[in-house]
């Protein structure tokens, strides 16, 4: 290989020279000596090189090394072409092509003025005669025709490098270019696809190769090996020597050049091999399959049109549109062939795999290998599953067919969305949302800006860009030639529920204000429209809910792709597909291709796998506590739980999961199995029984895993919370399946528990007791107390009331609290009339007034006191406390509220006169 | 003293020399505090049993009527997870009475900090009589293992500057640690003779007439609770009830949850149970106080030879709700387990699972 980077430098010409560069390989001169050369084939190529030494090479030792450059450029721009061709004209039969080649070359001059296809016709016809010689064993060519052809091709090479001369630095720089690529160019394509010939041992003597580019199946030790065996031998620089030139991909210009100046044949690998088995006297085949190969490739054969006719509609359309690209492609290149048919005489209809090749080279249509692309809808009808006319699409087509004028319309609420702004496309993924959304787009001449999640779409971000948006007019149709700047714009937000994250932060409220404000329409998707971030945003959109197809609609586009791949799948294995995929479309496409990567065939088997696959999925936990309850032989599920699944269903999440056994265990009607020796009321009891044990001690797993951080405890609470129930309990749940509600009364219970710790605390001083005695005794008591002072329906009472609520230093809000703490269903208050709970509220405040004027007096006072120093305010609390009305003196004479009054103002005028 | 007062609060004794049972633990009290010291004190017993009154008697005893002027304190600080907590303290000159628990399982922090704080500070008031501070922690047995461990060494270091008082139900869940390094005072529940004496007592002062059939009732009925009795009787006496005095409104309605166990052993009788079971928890009612009641009322009707299965299983059960922290789990558990026992099951509960 090393030495093929010499054939871009000049210096090798001079090898080319001489014979004994040859001698360069020690294993040539071992082959060299052989003494048995088939004459023939020898003597042709001994009149070759002759003739060509005479001419070309000559031609070339005179040019200035500098010149060099121009001619290695020239041969570059056609050299890809050039290969392909080489393949298309094997695969050409009759020999009256070489002749109408022949006849080309009269009008070469001509052509050669002409684009590059004509160029490479030229080559074409110097690879007329490698083929000729194939084909006809190798006989050795009238030397008249070779002389014509080696005129011809003298003279081409002479213009060439007159014409390309000028350009001396552009060659430079093409030269470099072309170095970077040979030493990027990747291995053999399809490296041991082949099976290699063997044939006889001597097949190949005395004829010398010479490899130039990447083949498509061999390494270069490997090809080597082949001539070695095969007796022949490979060099690795050109020379007169040489017979046969395989060309592979990217094959050194250089070499190429100068090969084709001493005329030497070019062979593709696929030639080169049926060489071989011909030499050997078999029966060539390569070249013929790899056509075939490449025919398939595209898939246009006739059977494949007609179980289309049997096809359901959309996937009809579908089908033809895939084949559109390949019928341009032909077309294209029929005409001018068809034209002049005399001067352009190869039959390129008979070879769409130089169609292919072309194209791929000239890389002017992507031919996308991944399915989901290619077989993606292009047109409104191959939507699949959405051809009803009150399909979802249909209405997203006529809603925004309709934007403008329900702009001008005031039609508030209706039902097909006329007046919301927006839409919102929601479904499963793989059902098409964006592709759907796209397409109505297209059709109705919008242009899209879409934004999805790999875009930042923060609050801030999105006005920017949507403002500059709807302002500025799109160029695009100028380069088009349309005269008409699209005025038509949408905006398409893509996965709205992804917008998380600092990133987005605020993107929500930002879109629904861009919603609110906007002038063109906006089609919002999402998968889960019940999701918490997209319910603000639902009550401005039309809200469109795109379901999976029908697994019919599925299968039979399924089955249509494969008919195009090539791929034997029976139905039955695509319904599975289906199935397991559970109508996602673009992942029943991926399965697909994957399989058919490896074989063309895809067994049941195979198809049945899928939902191996399709385990990774996690349920939630009211699908988990589905399955923790299934019964071992329930009929609707033919697969029975296995212990580890079983297991594996308590860690989907760990810790919500056993408060949904706890909380549903009492919904299941368990499975009988001692009716013979039990009554059925009773085994549901030893069931229960042992079910809640088993919960029990679950729980207490838990505790102590949480208290001690002991996770490696979690198997045994997942045998306990969730595989003993479920196994005790199995049978079928009843459909309606309730949220745990632990967690509630466990909030429930907490916000309870403040409220009487309020009430202990307040009380404290006065009852001197803990909290359960306040809870479990005091609590109904102060009820009990206060709601007789309130009706008893005296007046005097109320302030009774407020005054025993002082008295325990309770508040307003305790007395609220009361009344919610320690109520059992069943308990009920006697009805208090509006207007004492009035009179109460008011009598509290007032009572209340005068606790807070106290306590900024205390306030004042205890300023002051700061400012005065310490030790007189030691002195202030020793002696005061009897008149500060925040402490309470348990020995207070405050028998009737009037008497207390005074004395609460009489502290407050002390505290302030202090 | 104001008429307005429960008479629970009313009749409460201010000094050791009142108190009107226990007379003679209430001397060896008073003989503790002779010298102006004391060690730190475990005070535990039942409920209503007259702990805190005598706690309160007892640093009256040595500070005088001034530990009888408290006044709410809030106390505030910062868990390890910089969460912001408060906690209300009574707090008199001379001591601080906080009840930690109220904080939940940061109650550890509380002991760390706040007590610390406390028992660090020398007393300033010079006046006083003594040189230390009283801490009273309440509800000691519902502190965290932590929160306890934290509290013994705080015990040692700053005995000079602090005493503390330990208030409990039981002693069962305080470590050992801590019991040996405080003086453990037990107060028993009076006698039913004591709270029908107290009870006639009161009701003489109130010129109220109180039958001693009524007295005895009540007695009974509160479970030597003196606290409930005297509550009780108040109620009955405003409520004009002469006879068939009330039980508590959640010991009712244990008993009703007993009844519908005990009419129906089913999976939709276990159901209602626990709504029931969940309603009581919610209100706080402690799981153990649920569990007992609950056990007292459906033992009525089985004999004695099931009676101990179910008395077995609710021990075992109540020690799971208590080492975890979902009462509901195992009160259910319990009651699924009494309703095979109920139903004549046993045996078939051992064999079959």
């Amino acid at each position: 290989m090393s030495r093929d980077i010499r054939s871009f430098f000049g210096a090798t010409s001079k090898k080319t020279k001489g014979q004994k560069n040859i001698a360069i390989d020690s294993d040539e001169e071992i082959i060299n000596k052989t003494p048995k050369k088939t004459s023939k084939n020898k003597k042709a190529n001994v009149i070759n090189s002759d003739s060509e030494e005479d001419k070309t090479p000559v031609k070339i030792k005179k040019q200035s090394p500098n010149l060099k450059p121009i001619n290695v450029s020239d041969v570059f721009k056609n050299s890809s072409i050039k290969q392909s061709k080489v393949k298309e004209k094997l695969s050409s039969k009759d020999s009256v092509k070489t002749e109408l080649g022949v006849h080309k070359d009269e009008d070469f001059d001509k052509t050669l003025q002409e684009l590059d296809d004509d160029i490479l016709l030229d080559n074409v016809d110097v690879l007329d005669k490698t083929i000729d010689e194939i084909k006809s064993n190798k006989k050795p060519k009238s030397e008249k025709r070779k002389k014509i052809n080696e005129d011809d091709d003298s003279s081409t090479k002479k213009r060439k490098l007159d014409e390309s001369y000028s350009d001396g630095q552009a060659a430079f720089e093409n030269k470099r270019m072309m170095y970077e690529r040979y030493l990027n160019r990747g291995g053999p394509k399809n490296h041991g696809k082949k099976t290699y010939p063997k044939g006889k041992k001597d097949s190949l003597k005395g004829l010398v190769f010479l490899r130039t580019g990447v083949l498509d199946s061999l390494l270069g030790e490997e090809f080597q090996d082949i001539v070695a065996k095969h007796g022949g031998r490979v060099v690795h620089a050109v020379s007169k020597k040489v017979n046969y030139l395989v060309v592979g991909e990217e094959p050194g210009p250089a070499k190429m050049a100068k090969a084709e100046s001493y005329n030497i044949p070019f062979l593709s690998e696929d030639e080169f091999l049926d060489l071989i088995l011909k030499k050997s006297d078999m029966n060539p085949k390569y070249v013929m399959e790899s056509k075939k190969e490449e025919d398939s490739g595209v898939g246009t054969s006739q059977s494949t049109q007609e179980y289309d006719a049997i096809e359901s509609p959309p996937v009809k359309i579908k089908k033809e549109l895939t084949d559109e690209k390949p019928d341009i492609k032909e077309t294209n290149i029929d005409k001018p062939t068809q034209a002049d048919i005399k001067t352009k005489p190869i039959k390129y209809e008979d070879i769409p795999v130089s169609t292919k090749v072309c194209t791929k080279n000239k890389q002017n249509v992507p031919v996308y290998s991944c399915w989901t692309e290619k077989y993606k809808p292009k047109d409104l009808k191959q939507v699949i599953g959405q051809q009803r006319p009150d399909s979802e699409l249909n209405k997203l087509f006529k809603w925004l067919q309709n934007w403008q004028e329900n702009r001008k319309s005031d039609n508030k609420k209706s039902w097909d969305g006329s007046h919301n702004k927006c839409a919102l496309l929601s479904g499963p993924p793989g059902v098409g949302k964006t592709t759907t959304a796209t397409l109505v787009a297209q059709s109705l001449g919008f242009d899209i800006v879409e934004f999805n999640a790999s875009d930042t779409r923060s609050q801030k971000l999105l006005r920017e860009q949507v403002t500059e948006l709807v302002k500025s007019r799109t160029i695009a149709g100028f380069a088009e030639g349309q005269k008409k700047v699209n005025m038509k714009r949408i905006l398409l937000m893509d996965e709205v529920d992804g917008m998380a994250g600092n990133e987005d932060r605020g993107g929500m409220q930002g879109l629904i204000q861009i919603i609110k404000e906007s002038n063109i329409p906006i089609i919002c998707m999402c998968n889960d429209r019940y999701h918490q971030k997209i319910k603000s945003l639902v009550n401005y959109c039309f809200d469109l809910k795109l379901t999976p197809p029908k697994p019919e609609q599925i299968k039979g586009f399924l089955k249509s792709v494969c008919f195009k791949e090539k791929i034997n799948v029976s139905y039955d294995a695509l319904g599975d597909i289906v199935k397991n995929t559970g109508g996602d479309l673009r992942q029943a496409l991926n399965y697909l291709s994957l399989w058919s990567v490896d074989h063309n065939e895809i067994s049941d088997k195979t198809a049945k796998d899928v939902d191996r696959l399709l385990k990774d999925t996690i349920p939630g936990p009211w699908e988990v506590i589905r399955r923790v309850f299934t019964h071992k032989n329930h009929p609707s599920d033919p697969k029975p739980l296995s212990f580890i699944e079983r297991q594996r269903l308590f860690f989907y999440d760990y810790s919500i999961g056993p408060l949904f056994v706890q909380e549903n265990y009492l919904k299941v009607t368990p499975k009988m199995e001692f009716a013979n020796i039990l009554k059925p009321k009773h085994e549901t009891l030893l069931r229960l029984a042992a079910a809640t044990d088993a919960i029990s001690f679950g729980a207490l797993v838990e505790t102590r895993i949480r208290s001690t951080n002991n996770w490696s405890l979690l198997d045994c609470q997942a045998m306990y919370s969730s595989v003993l129930p479920g196994s005790y309990l199995s049978g079928a749940l009843s459909p309606n399946v309730n949220f745990p509600g632990w967690l509630g009364k466990n909030s429930k219970r907490s916000k309870l528990s403040r409220m009487l710790t309020e009430i202990h605390t307040h009380s404290k001083p006065r009852t001197c007791s803990s909290k359960i005695a306040i809870q479990l005794d005091y609590v109904t008591t102060f009820r009990n107390k206060i709601m007789r002072f309130l009706t008893s329906n005296l007046e005097y009472d109320i302030a009774y009331a407020v005054e025993f609520l002082n008295l325990y230093k309770l508040t307003k809000d305790d007395y609220d609290n009361l009344l919610q703490v320690m109520v059992w269903s069943g308990t009920k208050f006697p009805d208090i009339p509006a207007k004492v709970k009035s009179a109460f509220t008011r009598a509290y405040k007032k009572s209340s007034n005068l606790e807070s004027r106290a306590s900024f007096a205390k306030k004042a006072k205890k300023t002051e006191a700061d400012d005065e120093g310490v030790e007189d305010n030691e002195d202030s609390s020793d002696d005061d406390i009897k008149n500060n009305p925040m402490i309470k003196v348990c020995v207070r004479k405050a028998s009737d509220k009037v008497a207390e009054k005074p004395a609460k103002g009489k502290g407050k005028a002390k505290a302030k006169k202090k | 003293m104001p008429s307005n007062l429960l008479w629970a609060d009313k009749y409460r004794p201010k000094d050791l020399s009142l108190l009107d049972y226990h007379k003679e633990q209430a001397t060896d009290l008073k003989n503790l505090t002779q010298d102006g010291d004391f060690p730190h004190l475990l005070v535990y017993g039942p409920l209503g049993a007259g702990k805190k009154t005598r706690i309160m008697c007892l640093l009256r005893e040595m500070f005088g009527p001034g530990v009888e002027k408290l006044k709410e304190e809030t106390m505030s600080f910062t868990t390890p997870s910089n969460k912001k907590l408060e906690i209300l303290a009574l707090s008199s000159m001379y001591h601080i009475e906080i009840n930690p628990s109220d904080v939940g399982h940061n109650d550890r922090v509380v002991i760390m900090d706040v007590i610390k704080n406390v028992a660090q500070t020398h007393q300033l008031n010079m006046s006083s009589q003594k040189d230390f501070k009283v801490i009273v922690l309440t509800d000691v047995d519902d502190l965290s293992k932590d929160a306890q461990h934290a509290l013994r060494r705080t015990m040692e270091k700053y005995v000079a500057n602090c005493r503390i008082i330990l208030c409990a139900t039981s002693i069962s869940r305080v470590i050992p640690a801590i019991r040996s390094r405080c003086l453990c005072v037990r107060v028993p529940a009076p006698t039913e003779g004591e709270v029908i004496k107290i009870l006639k007592n009161v009701a003489s002062i109130e010129n109220v007439n109180l039958t001693d059939e009524l007295a005895k009732e009540i007695a009974v009925k509160s479970e030597r609770n003196l606290r409930r009795a005297l509550l009780m009787a108040e109620a009955s006496f405003v409520n004009n009830i002469r006879q068939g005095i009330p039980k508590p409104d959640w010991e009712i309605f244990i008993q009703k949850t007993a009844n519908v166990i005990l009419k129906e052993q089913s999976m939709q009788s276990l159901a209602s149970v626990r709504n029931n079971l969940y309603e009581l928890i919610v209100n706080g009612i402690p799981s153990e106080i649920i569990f007992k009641v609950l056990l007292e009322d459906l033992l009525k009707p089985c004999d004695s030879s099931v009676g101990a299965n179910i008395v077995e299983e609710a021990a075992t059960y109540q020690y799971r709700s208590v080492q975890g922290n979902k009462e509901i789990f195992h009160l259910e558990a319990f009651v699924a387990k009494f309703m095979c026992h109920y139903s004549g099951l046993v045996q078939q509960m051992m064999e079959f699972f």
